[in-house]
């Protein structure tokens, strides 16, 4: 008997096949979590040669320190998921291995070409090449109330700013204290506002041709944009996130207490699961005198680093390849409201429109639909810019300064800080660590 | 007599030493040194190079502005939330001496707030502070827009003000509590008997007796307020609105977690870290001088 449970053990502890297994860090709560998980499930289950553990360190944020923290510890994760502000952090640091080379290596043929050209635009190097598996991919949208737009008497959702002022003005004097609710956040009013109108917020291709690029974002477009938008919240059509009951812009229109919302297609559980009867979504609106161009693709993307052996990178393919199934998009463009990334399956998509979330189909309108390309920026110290560029509009909205003098100071301090970055990647051989 | 505990060898203290002192070394002394080194570098993330610049990261943080503003944000917030807690303490810790019923429930009730985590208060207070739903939103609807802390700074900075000193008051409590208790009997008794009311005796013989009691509050909130002030920031404002409450313990954070800018961040911790030097030298001597006088 005791032989026979010895004997057991033993088996037990003896792994059953050469199995390479390997870590997969994403960031997520809620929906999304709960679809990574599912994706994990099914493709440890798809196979039995390879295994993926699929961890959450934490926010994006916290992600993006922790690779750093266990790289330089050379305990980093094989795959991790780091969010679109990082994409220049991890192309120049040199411990990743480019996901198209990873991918020819082992023999997997992917038609790079079939992804969606603004994801195209924004994640492959100069040469138009992925350095990283683009892999929940959202987009700002404005999401509508109809059933209190229609209280106020109006059919027509708007598609210009002008339409949207005059429905939120309509919203307004019917009686809706909260006609439009804003966190002011930057990925939103900055860059996804001024690449659909194609006005870029940086030189050099908005910091796709090199380190090089200044800011412009103080003029035209983006300055006059804001200017509006200043109108707007001092004449109470907009209201800052902060001034609602909950303090949440997404809950402050989950809740009903505003009729309209800027917000990424990621929000789209959270408002579906409100219960919210009637919600329209719609591409963010442009100039009635503009061009749409194809919006920026925010989210994350999947990064493979550097140091496993040829084991593990085969496993880390095969999930790839896995994750790349159009089932799997489209899994997780219904179950997120995180948009698909190749054509082939935005074009399911939008041939079956009512399977899908509407922040889904306005995703890829916005994101796809257009005939412009746009490009996103892609630029050194993003996150202390849009800080920078957070505080002086906060500061602007307070009364203290005006809107230019506001976009003229975070442009200076942008300017700074992409010299500081062009120092530090500079040169050909820099002095090693201290 | 010779005082020193016996030891077999000499050898043998220091290594019942060194394990706290490993932890010491590794945890506070190493991440020093390589905050100073880094400093005066350029430090790419991922540790694939870096260059060495000299001062230049001092001197860019000594001619921003925003330093300044954080600088400013910082000595604002640590005098204010200081002055605030040890007021407070005191003036509980004094009355407690009065004779009060349920003086021990008191007490402890006073000292309670010690356990909360700043965050937690942070997030308390958001909602506290909220212009539609919060305490003060009474305020907005006699005068619209009269209470608007995500834009008004000065508002944000006095919630702020408010929660630190609302988690450094049981601390100082105790302090000032214990002080109170050891002046002697006899000599509020005989002060009574002369005909000195409660407020002329804390005036004139509890106030000067705790003054070391006092001092060392002080010393300690302020240290507090420069390097923890960071979880409550992060909670409640993020450094907002437009800086106004971005002090330096959480500039520093934001600068290198979110913006990945090391060298910035390691040369605005060794600023942090001179003035807190500076801060316990100076409470040393103060503390060294009044030894001779208390």
């Amino acid at each position: 008997m005791i032989s026979l449970i010895l004997g057991l053990l033993l088996l037990l502890a003896i792994p059953r096949a050469p199995a390479a297994s390997f870590e997969f860090w994403s960031s997520h709560a809620g929906a999304m979590a709960q679809a990574v998980r599912q994706l994990c499930a099914g493709f440890n289950a798809a196979q039995q040669q390879h295994q993926v553990r699929c961890v959450v360190p934490g926010t994006y944020e916290q992600t993006m320190q922790k690779t750093i923290a266990t790289y330089r510890a050379a305990q980093q994760p094989a795959l991790v998921e780091i969010y679109d502000v990082g994409t220049l952090d991890m192309m120049l640091s040199g411990a990743i291995v480019p996901v198209h080379q990873l991918m020819a290596d082992h023999g997997y043929r992917v038609d790079w070409q079939d992804y969606l050209p603004a994801i195209r635009g924004y994640y492959t190097d100069a040469q138009g090449q992925f350095d990283s598996l683009p892999f929940n991919v959202s987009t700002a949208v404005l999401y509508l109330n109809t059933d209190q737009l229609r209280q106020a008497g109006i059919s027509t959702l708007p598609s210009t700013w002008r339409e949207l002022e005059q429905t939120a003005r309509q919203l307004r004097a019917a009686g809706q204290t909260c006609p439009l609710v804003s966190d002011f956040n930057p990925w939103i009013l900055l860059e996804q506002v001024s690449t659909i109108e194609g006005a870029p917020i940086a030189d050099h291709d908005n910091g796709h041709q090199g380190l090089a690029a200044h800011y412009l974002f103080d003029q035209g477009l983006h300055l006059r944009f804001m200017q509006q938008l200043q109108r707007w919240h001092q004449q109470h059509l907009l209201v800052e996130a902060a001034a609602t009951r909950t303090g949440r812009h997404t809950l402050a229109f989950t809740t009903g207490e505003c009729a309209m919302l800027f917000d990424s297609t990621s929000a789209w559980h959270a408002i579906a699961r409100s219960g919210l009867p009637h919600v329209a979504v719609r591409p963010l609106p442009i100039h009635a005198d503009g061009q749409r161009h194809n919006s920026v693709p925010g989210g994350a993307s999947l990064w493979v680093m550097k140091g496993f052996d040829r084991q593990v990178y085969a496993a880390v393919a095969a999930f790839i390849a896995y994750l790349q199934q159009p089932q799997n998009q489209r899994l997780l463009a219904r179950q997120t409201g995180y948009l698909p990334v190749t054509r082939q399956v935005a074009a399911q998509i939008m041939d079956d429109p009512d399977h899908y979330p509407a922040a889904v189909v306005a995703g890829i309108h916005s994101l796809d639909a257009a005939s412009q390309p746009g490009v996103g920026p892609r630029l050194g110290f993003f996150p202390q810019l849009r800080l920078a560029w957070t505080e002086q509009v906060q500061m602007a909205l307070s009364g203290q300064q005006d809107m230019a003098q506001a976009l003229s100071k975070a442009r200076q301090r942008g300017d700074a800080l992409l010299q500081r970055f062009r120092l530090t990647y500079a040169g050909p051989d820099p002095a090693p660590s201290p | 007599m010779d005082a020193r505990p016996a030891f077999p060898t000499r050898w043998f203290p220091l290594l019942l030493a060194t394990p706290q002192m490993l932890i010491v070394f590794l945890f506070f002394l190493w991440p020093a040194v390589k905050a100073i080194a880094w400093s005066f570098y350029l430090v790419r993330p991922f540790g694939n190079g870096s260059r060495f610049v000299g001062l230049d990261n001092y001197l860019r943080i000594l001619t921003d502005d925003s330093f300044y503003a954080s600088l400013r944000a910082t000595l604002v917030f640590t005098a204010g939330s200081t002055l605030l807690a040890v007021t407070i303490a005191l003036a509980l810790a004094a009355c407690l001496e009065l004779d009060v019923r349920a003086k021990r429930l008191l007490r402890s009730i006073f000292i309670w707030p010690y356990a909360v985590a700043g965050v937690v208060v942070g997030i308390v207070l958001k909602v506290l502070i909220n212009p539609v739903t919060g305490l003060l939103a009474f305020l907005n609807q006699l005068w619209p827009g009269v209470w608007a802390p995500h834009l008004i700074g000065a508002q944000a900075m006095l919630a702020l003000i408010a929660a630190f000193a609302w988690t450094q008051v049981p601390l100082n409590f105790i302090l000032f509590s214990a002080a109170l208790q050891r002046i002697p009997a006899d000599l509020m008794g005989a002060a009574a008997i002369d005909g000195a009311g409660p407020w002329r005796r804390f005036i004139d013989i509890q106030l000067p007796m705790i003054a070391p009691a006092l001092l060392l509050a002080g010393v300690i909130n302020v240290i507090e307020a420069f390097t923890h002030g960071f979880g409550l920031v992060d909670a409640l404002t993020q450094g907002g609105p437009g800086r106004s409450t971005a002090i330096l313990a959480y500039q520093i954070y934001s600068d290198g977690f979110i913006g990945l800018d090391l060298s910035g961040s390691s040369a605005l911790s060794v600023v942090l870290m001179l003035f807190i030097v500076a801060l316990t030298l100076l409470q040393l001597r103060f503390f060294r001088q009044g030894a001779g006088r208390w």
